[in-house]
């Protein structure tokens, strides 16, 4: 069975999906800083990126330099098909996981 | 952009491409939001993190295979032994003695580094301009002084002067080789801390003495020496000195080692004013200290100019660092302190470090890529279970580190225990303590360039097998395999091990020539002592006459200088010299029996003899090449020098025979200030007592300085010592390398006739005869040893004749050396294959072919 992927892998691969084609190194870090209110390191945005494009999941596009990076290029990132389904896998996990846990437990463990 | 270079050398081009252009656009985000400060701080963590995740991923999960090749490679050396033992040791005998080697060149090169100052100390060195021979260390006292007065740049000036002086504290009574004269300056010039005594005031009174912690030890013992007073005896006269400072012990990395110090000022008390302020003696060294952001070469022209008027020569100053005194001085060596090295050394020792280095790697290399047979089906395996070719390269470069690892520790026992014998080897007092950084880096650079060399050819020569090739044909491929690569690196080892030999055995020879030529004089039986006390000089005939009364005892004599060491030199006037020309002559002042005593020819005219009353005033003896020099016809009775020539001595040597012979004269001093040195000959029976009655004799005439003698023939061999040296350290170091040269070949033949067995096996069973087997085992090596033995020859004439050409007169290097060294390495290389051969060429055939 294959292995599901990280939490990390998986927040990434959902803020690719969110931007739809306008997911690139900065702007991932960004609509994550958005959405969880942390600054995450670049370092830790590549390494589960690097980890999805070699599982497939994810694909690299090369785009266009830009003045503002200094002549370079920039890299999109767009989610597969396989990635897709993957991720629809890890939601139905999740869920059967979930199910049946009373909401009172949970604010209690707190 | 700092950040730029570090992650361009991270990141593959894309990846580079991606990151940094991501980076940046968030930098630029940063820098208007933050400020600069909080934005590059930001820009630094981010690489840093990138960093520690490239490490996480490259080096951790390396580090998880790398368990499993340091395995494998421990069950292969354990199931090898014969050959891990070889590897281990050819490579750890090369690894002591580049291990010791560098220590050694690390050592000479640390010489005088310890003075915080040092970029800025330099010596005078004083030359004569249209002078041909080499400047020498010593410059006019008054210079020191001038120096600072004149030039705001000079910071600190210090006349140095070296006397030997007879030093009495009780009934402690010793001879002080290391006695200098110094100016207060030269605590400011020099790092020499001081243990106890006043800083300010140490040398400021005349009779102040400072002495190093081994000398107050000597004299003092547990006493406190500051504010003793010592008496000590320079120019026959004790004088008091009161001790005011201890100094720590000057280091043993120093061009010069003092044991005293005291104010020149002192020796201008015994000598007279004008002997320490005179520009017209160059007995002193002078050392200053120049201001940090002036120039050496702008002051040369400016010292020149310090002497115009006072000298009637023109001087050729040369500024030395004193970091380039030990290994790169310019002058000569007559007016040093000590002795000094040559960089020359270094690097000839070097060069032979790295050849052992590379023959012990080229074994690593020939039996890895020998053996490889063994690991073909290992690698199969590993590239069909999806090992990369990469990742092979990598298990066969670990294994070569953990071989070199293991060869490093026995090399640090090797080096350690053999540490003594190298150090009284070459002549050097190196003490390089081993946690010094530099020699910590010296040995891992050693560890990484054995591995490095030894490692790359087998990494990528085994990396590169076929898995189905190996797998499918079960056969040994690699094995045969450039057997021509193989013979190259064997050739090599032997091309280098034969011009080791025809070195040693050149030089040895050129030893034994130099100690066997004929000097010119007979130096058995004679010894020279210095006479220190002036008035015996001056009234030297009573001291003479009852040492000759002695029966053991055949002939006495003084001269100005020694033969091994006459000290004089002086640019002459004669009948009709040339205006243009201004040769040295050395000079050298004796008395009446000097030259029979010597037993040196005169080939014109006569001697110098006391019947004739104005010998003593007048006469000159010239050598046969101070006669072609003034280019007269009939010397006999010409001017020379305020003189009259007598006669004409047959050339002899007083120089090593480095030099060719220089021209030299002689006057008669009898009785003078300048008659420094006693010869006695004495008989070759009963040597020690004659030495005590002589002992005896002088202890009446001069009780302030102790006796203190030298033979001839032994100062003579002294001269010769560097070449001794050398010559030792060939003849180990050659040993060596034809050693490790030969546990390659015999890894080799063992391997080979492995390969054969079946062959061998067969043939025997065809009638072949044991010795027809053994011709054919041994032919293969052999003709490797004579091709490299052509090779060598060529190349060591070629240096070696190089090294003989800094004699004037040399020994020649007959056909008989290479011939010889030829038999020598082919017998040598016989031995090592006929112990294999013999043993394959009687093996039973029966059991050979049975082996599968």
């Amino acid at each position: 069975m294959k292995k599901f992927m990280t939490r990390n892998e998986e927040i990434i691969l959902l803020t690719i999906l969110k931007l739809k084609g306008e997911a690139y190194g900065v702007s991932i870090r960004k609509q994550i800083y958005l959405d969880l209110g942390n600054r995450w390191s670049f370092a830790s945005i590549y390494q589960p990126l690097d980890n999805l494009v070699r599982k497939k999941y994810v694909k690299r596009i090369k785009g266009d330099p830009t003045a503002r990076r200094g002549g370079k290029r920039k890299f999109y990132y767009e989610v597969t098909q396989e990635g897709l389904r993957n991720l629809r896998k890890l939601k139905k996990a999740h869920e059967q996981v979930w199910s049946g846990i009373p909401g009172i437990s949970l604010e209690n463990g707190k | 952009m700092k950040a730029n270079r570090i992650m361009k050398f991270l990141f593959s081009r894309d990846s580079y491409c991606e990151r940094s252009g991501d980076l940046e656009e968030a930098y630029a985000d940063y820098l208007e939001e933050e400020g600069p400060i909080r934005a590059k701080a930001w820009l630094w963590l981010q690489i840093l993190k990138l960093c520690f995740g490239i490490i996480r991923v490259n080096i951790v999960w390396r580090f998880v295979m790398l368990k499993n090749y340091l395995k494998i490679a421990f069950r292969n050396l354990k199931r090898h032994k014969g050959y891990a033992v070889m590897n281990i040791l050819g490579l750890a005998v090369g690894m002591a003695c580049c291990i010791l080697i560098m220590l050694y060149v690390q050592y000479e090169l640390s010489y005088d580094l310890y003075h915080t100052n040092a970029d800025h100390i330099y010596r005078i060195l004083l030359g004569r301009e249209g002078f041909i021979d080499r400047p020498f260390a010593g410059s006019p006292p008054r210079l020191a002084a001038a120096l600072k007065d004149n030039y705001p740049d000079v910071l600190y000036a210090s006349r140095v002067k070296n006397e030997v002086t007879s030093v009495r504290y009780k009934n402690r009574f010793f001879r002080e080789n290391r006695f200098y004269f110094v100016d207060s300056d030269f605590l400011e010039i020099f790092d020499f801390p001081l243990l106890s005594g006043n800083p300010e005031s140490t040398l400021d009174d005349p009779l102040s003495l400072l002495l190093t912690n081994e000398m107050a030890q000597k004299y003092f013992g547990n006493e406190e020496p500051v504010g003793r007073v010592i008496s000590c005896n320079t120019y026959g006269r004790p004088v008091d000195y009161r001790v005011t400072g201890v100094l720590d012990n000057v280091p043993s990395n120093s061009h010069f080692h003092f044991d005293f110090l005291t104010p020149v000022s002192s020796l201008g008390e015994l000598r007279g004013e004008a002997y320490i302020n005179s520009w017209n003696n160059n007995a002193f060294k002078t050392y200053l200290r120049i201001a940090e952001d002036s120039s050496p070469e702008g002051l040369t022209t400016k010292v020149e100019a310090l002497f115009a008027g006072k000298i009637p020569w023109k001087p050729d100053i040369t500024l030395e660092n004193i970091k380039d005194i030990h290994l790169f001085s310019e002058a000569n060596p007559d007016m040093e302190l000590e002795p000094n090295s040559d960089v020359r050394y270094l690097h000839f020792f070097s060069a032979i470090a790295f050849f052992i280095m590379l023959i012990a790697c080229f074994n690593y290399i020939n039996l890895s890529t020998a053996n490889s047979a063994r690991r073909s089906m290992e690698i199969g395996i590993r590239k069909v279970v999806g090992a990369q070719k990469g990742q092979i390269a990598r298990q066969f470069f670990s294994e070569v580190l953990l071989l070199s690892l293991m060869a490093l520790i026995l090399a640090g026992l090797l080096a350690g225990l053999f540490l003594p014998t190298f150090r009284s080897l070459i002549g050097s007092e190196m003490n390089t303590p081993w946690t010094d950084p530099a020699a910590v880096a010296g040995v891992l650079g050693i560890m990484l360039f054995t591995g490095i060399v030894s490692g790359v050819y087998p990494a990528l020569f085994l990396s590169s097998f076929r898995p189905m090739a190996v797998l499918k044909t079960r056969s040994r491929t690699g094995s045969s395999n450039r057997p021509f690569f193989r013979n190259t690196l064997v050739v090599f080892q032997f091309v280098i091990s034969a011009a080791l030999i025809i070195s040693t055995v050149t030089i040895s020879k050129q030893l034994h020539y130099i100690q066997n030529r004929k000097m010119g004089f007979n130096k058995d039986y004679v010894l020279t002592a210095l006479i220190g006390d002036q008035s015996l000089r001056e009234n030297n005939g009573p001291l003479k006459a009852e040492l000759t009364n002695h029966p053991n005892i055949l002939s006495v004599s003084t001269s100005s200088g020694l033969l091994t060491d006459i000290g004089w030199g002086v640019g002459p006037d004669w009948e009709g010299k040339p205006q243009d020309q201004n040769p040295m002559f050395y000079k050298i002042g004796v008395d009446f029996n000097y030259l029979d005593l010597y037993e040196m020819d005169v080939i014109a005219g006569r001697k110098f003899s006391r019947e004739y009353a104005t010998d003593e005033k007048e006469a000159v003896l010239l050598s046969e090449t101070a006669l072609k020099i003034t280019g007269w016809e009939d010397p006999i009775g010409k001017r020379f020098d305020e003189g009259i020539v007598v006669g004409i001595v047959k050339d002899f040597h007083f120089e090593p025979l480095r030099e060719s012979i220089k021209p030299i004269f002689f006057r008669v001093m009898t009785d003078s200030n300048t008659s420094f040195f006693l010869s006695i000959k004495i008989k070759s029976e009963d040597i020690p007592s004659t030495l005590a009655s002589v002992d005896k004799t002088w202890k009446k005439f001069s009780p302030d300085y102790p006796f203190s003698y030298t033979f001839v023939d032994g100062a003579i061999e002294n001269l010769y010592r560097s070449e001794q040296r050398i010559g030792n350290a060939f003849k180990y170091f050659s040993l060596i390398a034809i050693f490790i040269a030969c546990l390659g070949l015999f890894g080799l033949t063992s391997f080979r006739v492995e390969q054969r067995t079946k062959e061998i096996g067969i043939r025997k069973i065809m009638g072949a005869s044991v010795p027809k087997i053994m011709m054919m085992l041994t032919f293969d090596f052999a003709k490797l040893v004579l091709l490299a033995n052509i090779i060598a020859w060529p190349a060591a004439f070629y240096f070696v004749n190089r090294w003989l050409e800094g004699f004037a007169y040399r020994t020649v290097m007959g056909p008989w050396i290479f011939l010889l060294t030829g038999i020598v390495t082919l017998v040598i290389a016989l031995m090592t294959i006929g112990i294999q051969s013999v043993k394959a060429a009687t093996a039973n055939p029966a059991d050979s072919l049975r082996y599968e």
